[in-house]
């Protein structure tokens, strides 16, 4: 193969591999860096660099979240090492994390205060 | 760490050394420009606020106002007014006087029978200013003379992954080297209000923190406006934005992780070093003039979509995320951190390379914002006008 040849050929590879960061090593989520299909292998790359690979159950969208491991309704759902809702329903590994499976948490501004009161 | 910067008579350290032409009001802006076109080295700034205003506006453009002639970028000043406006000329000069040592002239355009007269006036002040400023050395600085404005405006679903995070790290290396970092926009806190607060460095700053949110929406409340309904868009679901903490906590990241030392009424200046937040609107132009007037030298500026923005004073550094934006963008675009997507890169690697940008920045290199003379300016408002 021509220089050229190669490094069109190695593009080609890399636009074929779905990739998914796992920003955050408390994250029960990753998020795709491009379409994934359902059956396509996912390499998961983690904050530190390095790299596993998880089985994409459904489809994800671009920028969408994929889950890691199995969750149960109720747990917690963390991004960015925070999180970011609860589960409304089960959501196995490997498929997609988004408003139709999570919530968010409600709370009001007057529980969040430290002082209670004791601050104005 | 080390850059070369201006040093200025209070301790401060400027990363470009402006003589600031500046407007008491609105009517005075375009004399400004005129004025500012004669003369190399001068900036000028447009402004649509100093008159017809209730006193929380007036407050509001005072602060900006002075907090402008104060920025350590700025080496001296050249105020222009009409004569009727809320306050005058003078009485502007005299509050850069008070609060600094910075050399200050200025003059009225009804006294001086109109913006001609005043001109030639300010031109021949505004030009022995520039030669005075132009006799200032650079000398060595240190990283912790840095003060960085984090910002972000037309962020896509790549901002919360790619360029929030690589800046968030950056200003987490900035807070260890001792500098200053300050990042805005109460209105994207709000949803991850509560994870922001836990920055806060006492009990009393995490409630500051609960606080802004709370009142301004509160105070969106009282114009029967709402800034909570409809969060995430149906467009931030598709986008993969499922909930509004994780919409908002795509914001925050910018501005790292350390522990925040003072949030700061909009506008005003910090008392403390560290990480400090403002209360300003999520408006990112409004923001950036905010962070300016609060003595921020240099912004990080994230994008998503893409955005050109720049201000008069401060060099404004442009980091993306998205690989399109990069490239199809890159008349506006200093910083690519797309290879994040692609684990090209690690977060803390970026982080790295926008600190390196940074130190450059502040020692000369000139920003694409800057060399195309970009000067965005929006002072907020707290009600109409009147």
């Amino acid at each position: 193969m021509t220089e050229q040849s190669t490094s069109l050929f190695l593009l080609k590879i890399k636009a074929q591999m779905s990739k998914a960061l796992h920003i955050h090593s408390k994250d029960n989520t990753a998020v795709c860096t491009s379409e994934v299909k359902a059956g396509e292998e996912v390499e998961v790359i983690d904050s530190d660099g390095s790299r596993s690979f998880i089985n994409a159950v459904s489809s994800i969208p671009f920028c969408n979240k994929i889950a890691l491991i199995d969750i149960q309704e109720g747990e917690e759902i963390f991004k960015y090492g925070e999180v970011i809702g609860k589960a409304i329903a089960f959501i196995p590994k490997g498929t997609l994390v988004n408003h139709l499976n999570i919530a968010s948490q409600p709370r009001s501004y007057a529980e969040e205060y430290v002082l209670k009161g004791k601050y104005k | 760490m080390k850059f070369l910067g201006f040093k200025r008579k209070d301790g401060s350290v400027g990363v470009r050394n402006h003589v600031l032409i500046l407007p008491s009001c609105a009517c005075a802006s375009e004399t400004c420009r005129v004025v500012a076109s004669q003369v190399l080295g001068t900036k000028n700034v447009i402004i649509n606020v100093g008159c017809s205003d209730v006193t929380a506006n007036t407050e509001m453009t005072q602060r900006v106002l002075t907090g402008f002639a104060l920025n350590a970028n700025v080496f001296g000043v050249v105020v222009i007014g009409l004569g009727c406006e809320t306050v005058g000329h003078r009485e502007l000069a005299e509050k850069i006087r008070m609060l600094s040592d910075k050399p200050v002239v200025s003059f009225g355009i009804q006294e001086e029978g109109g913006t001609i007269k005043t001109a030639a006036l300010a031109v021949e002040a505004a030009r022995k200013m520039v030669e005075e400023a132009s006799k200032l050395q650079k000398v060595e600085c240190d990283a912790s003379d840095l003060f960085v404005a984090i910002e972000c405006g037309g962020s896509d679903a790549t901002s919360g992954i790619a360029s929030n995070p690589a800046v968030g790290s950056m200003a987490d290396k900035i807070y260890d080297l001792g500098g200053i970092t300050m990042m805005s926009e109460t209105v994207e806190f709000i949803g991850a209000e509560h994870v922001l607060a836990k920055r806060g460095e006492t009990p009393e700053i995490h409630d500051q923190i609960i606080r802004i949110c709370e009142e301004y929406e509160k105070h969106l409340a009282l114009a029967g406006q709402d800034c909570r309904s409809g969060q995430p868009t149906p467009g931030n679901k598709v986008g993969g934005l499922s909930t509004i903490e994780e919409k908002s906590l795509g914001c925050i990241h910018k501005g790292g992780t350390r522990p925040v030392s003072e949030v700061l009424q909009e506008a005003a200046r910090p008392t403390k070093k560290g990480a400090l937040i403002m209360d300003t609107p999520g408006y990112d132009i409004s923001s950036v003039t905010s962070m300016v007037a609060g003595g921020a030298t240099i912004v990080v500026f994230t994008t998503g979509r893409g955005t050109p923005t720049g201000h008069a004073l401060a060099p404004v550094i442009k980091v993306t995320g998205n690989p399109l934006t990069a490239e199809r963008m890159k008349d506006n675009m200093d910083i690519d951190v797309s290879g994040i997507l692609e684990g090209e890169e690690t977060i803390n690697q970026a982080g790295e390379r926008i600190l390196k940008e940074v130190l450059e920045v502040a020692g000369g290199k000139v920003t694409k914002a800057e060399a195309l003379g970009f000067s965005d300016i929006a002072v907020d408002h707290v009600c109409r006008y009147i």
